[in-house]
């Protein structure tokens, strides 16, 4: 970037901005990691804190499956983060202040409002009709292929749990849990996490019991409050870090690879999003792209199918700390992060062979939007905000 | 195997910018190539039909690289937020020369092949040898300028084209007052024309390696302004 006017704009210029050495970025991934760890972990203790009375009447607020999808909705739109709230159940079923079956639908609807991201990024096509027309539809096929698995497991789950007591999603999640752990002794294997974690938290926890005098709900909240910042500076800090860490390789292989075909889109978008722990920032990396027409629909699908797979990664971390906690229910944190991998992947299974679905979906309303841009406007506030809201509150007057 | 092993050495190879920088240099000597090549037809060095094919190859090869180039800008603009977008916004501009280029020497091989006499007597002979070999001397000048961003080197070749320009003009102007039969007259003023608008393009080119992005195509050789412009930043 040229400093000054008159500067030449050499080509051989380097790439402007300051960016950390390798090394510092490997250190700051492994402090952000680490303190990811921590919060999951303080998120754990303060529902603890909280009591088996807040754990059942949380679990009553949540035991209506179609609450429990919006809720989940509403709160990835809100914190745009599908990571984080994922991250959020595991640790409340790990806790018991959520149960696995309350949460099946929670993780469902994150996956659903973690997609208004790259919808909001494709806005910025706005002003150029046939640029918008591609962008739009490419962010919002993301959404439309969420809502669709969402259309078919959600009533399998709710169907399967009525009839067998425990849904499908929830069965085959536990049964690979039994296969990856042991289940007698969870904590086995991750006691040096024990080790690097609980100190800390235990400190904090004493400090505002003991040091301050705070009574155990007052603690609770203050250690909710504390871990949820913690956790979405976290998370927006690993996204940071890993992108700058990746970007320049991150381009050469997209350009190279550049969905060549569905196999390859796949794989890198799972791989490209398990490295940057954001399904948001990997998808709404390649609207500019589509709006440049470079790329079409048909081949940004598979990819995203990718990306909502590498996504899981992050709820596999927050089960690791979990699990490192010990506790009767600890494996459940990993089961739930299996029902999140398990329905991305049949999601795929199901709405790859039948991609038409999504994908003219996709384009009719990106051509509705395209001629008429409120049409935008009301799908991002209606299905991400407005809707889940509405659902929300007439199912509790209800 | 075979797709990982292609992905690790993605992952390692360079960035995108660097690969656009090189690809921009087998441009130019495509676009050289193609240059000598029509000149040693022209001149009956060659005959058309033994280098037709190759010659066009190479010209829908710039228009390919040309292709390459502007797509993988756009993707370096998406997908790195430090993206070099001055560096972009040269490597659009100067494309674009680089693929005129390639025309204008098609337009010659036309002139060549359309042109039935021989080009070895008369009083443009010498003068559109000379420019030939001007232009030809050119060419790698400009790709080490552009490649090492050297200013001096590209100012020099700046000059040397307004000298080629002027000339060009010089001889469209005499061959308008000429009496020449009308064969020779179009084929000369083509010829002309043809190696003005090449030199003109290599100019651009270097006008990127010494002005900011605003200024491309428009360097000054005007003494006041260079030593303003080497002032910036000394």
């Amino acid at each position: 970037m040229r400093d000054a006017p008159g500067d030449v704009a050499s080509p051989k210029s380097d790439p402007p901005g300051r960016r950390l050495p390798g090394w510092l970025s490997g250190l700051a991934v492994v402090v952000l990691v680490y303190l990811f760890l921590v919060g999951i972990k303080l998120m754990g203790e303060s529902f603890g804190l909280l009591g088996d009375d807040f754990a059942r009447r949380l679990i009553a607020s949540t035991s209506n499956p179609v609450v429990g999808l919006f809720i989940g909705v509403l709160a990835t739109a809100i914190i745009r983060s599908s990571s984080l709230t994922t991250s959020i159940a595991v640790t409340m079923v790990a806790g018991g202040s959520l149960s696995l079956a309350n949460a099946v639908p929670i993780v469902m609807g994150a996956n659903i409002g973690t997609s208004v991201t790259n919808v909001l990024v494709s806005l910025i096509h706005v002003g150029r009709r046939d640029e918008f027309r591609r962008a739009f539809a490419g962010a919002i096929v993301h959404d439309l292929f969420n809502w669709c698995t969402v259309l078919v497991f959600f009533p399998l789950e709710w169907t399967t749990h009525h009839v067998t007591g425990r849904g499908y999603l929830e069965r085959v999640s536990l049964w690979l849990t039994d296969l990856c752990l042991d289940v007698d002794k969870p904590a086995a294997g991750f006691k040096p996490l024990k080790h690097i974690i609980d100190p800390v938290v235990n400190a904090c926890t004493r400090f505002l019991k003991e040091g301050l005098g705070l009574s155990d709900g007052w603690t609770a909240t203050v250690l909710i409050i504390v871990s949820l910042v913690l956790l979405i500076v976290v998370l927006w800090g690993i996204t940071k870090v890993l992108r700058s860490l990746v970007e320049g390789k991150l381009e050469t292989v997209l350009d190279r690879y550049l969905f060549r075909n569905a196999c390859i889109a796949y794989f890198v978008g799972m791989m490209v999003t398990a490295i940057v722990q954001s399904s948001s920032v990997t998808t709404s990396l390649v609207v500019p792209l589509l709006g440049a027409g470079l790329l079409n629909i048909r081949q940004v699908y598979p990819y995203t199918l990718g990306a909502n797979v590498g996504t899981t990664i992050t709820a596999f971390l927050a089960a690791l700390a979990v699990m490192a906690g010990g506790g009767k229910l600890a494996t459940l944190g990993f089961t739930i992060a299996m029902v999140h991998l398990l329905f991305n992947v049949h999601g795929a299974l199901v709405f790859y062979p039948l991609r038409v679905i999504p994908i003219e979906g996709a384009i009719w309303y990106a051509n509705l939007a395209a001629e008429r841009p409120r049409y935008a406007a009301f799908f991002i506030l209606g299905m991400f905000f407005a809707l889940p809201t509405l659902v929300i509150l007439l199912m509790q007057l209800f | 195997m075979g797709m990982l092993r292609e992905l690790i050495s993605a992952w390692r190879g360079r960035d995108l910018l660097s690969e656009m920088l090189t690809e921009f240099q087998h441009m130019l000597e495509d676009g050289e190539w193609m240059f000598k090549t029509v000149g040693a037809v022209l001149h009956r060095e060659e005959r058309a039909d033994t280098v037709h094919n190759e010659f066009f190859a190479r010209d829908k090869q710039i228009n390919s690289q040309e292709t390459d180039i502007r797509r993988r800008i756009v993707e370096h603009l998406s997908l790195r937020r430090d993206a070099d977008v001055p560096a972009c916004l040269v490597l659009m501009s100067v494309v674009k020369d680089a693929e005129r280029i390639g025309d204008f020497c098609k337009n010659i091989f036309e002139v060549a092949c359309l042109y039935t006499m021989n080009f070895d007597h008369g009083p443009y002979i010498t003068p559109l040898k000379e420019l030939r070999a001007e232009i030809e001397g050119i060419f790698s000048k400009t790709r080490g300028a552009f490649a090492e961003a050297d200013q001096d080197v590209a100012m020099t070749i700046i000059k040397d084209t307004k000298q080629i320009r002027r000339h060009c003009d010089e001889m469209i102007e005499q061959l308008i007052n000429d009496q020449l039969p009308t064969q020779k007259a179009v084929a000369y003023t083509l010829l002309s024309r043809y190696f003005k608008r090449i030199a003109a393009h290599l100019s651009n080119i270097c006008s990127s390696v010494v002005g900011p992005v605003h200024e491309i195509d428009h360097a000054s050789t005007g003494e006041g302004k260079i030593s303003k412009r080497y002032g910036a930043g000394e």
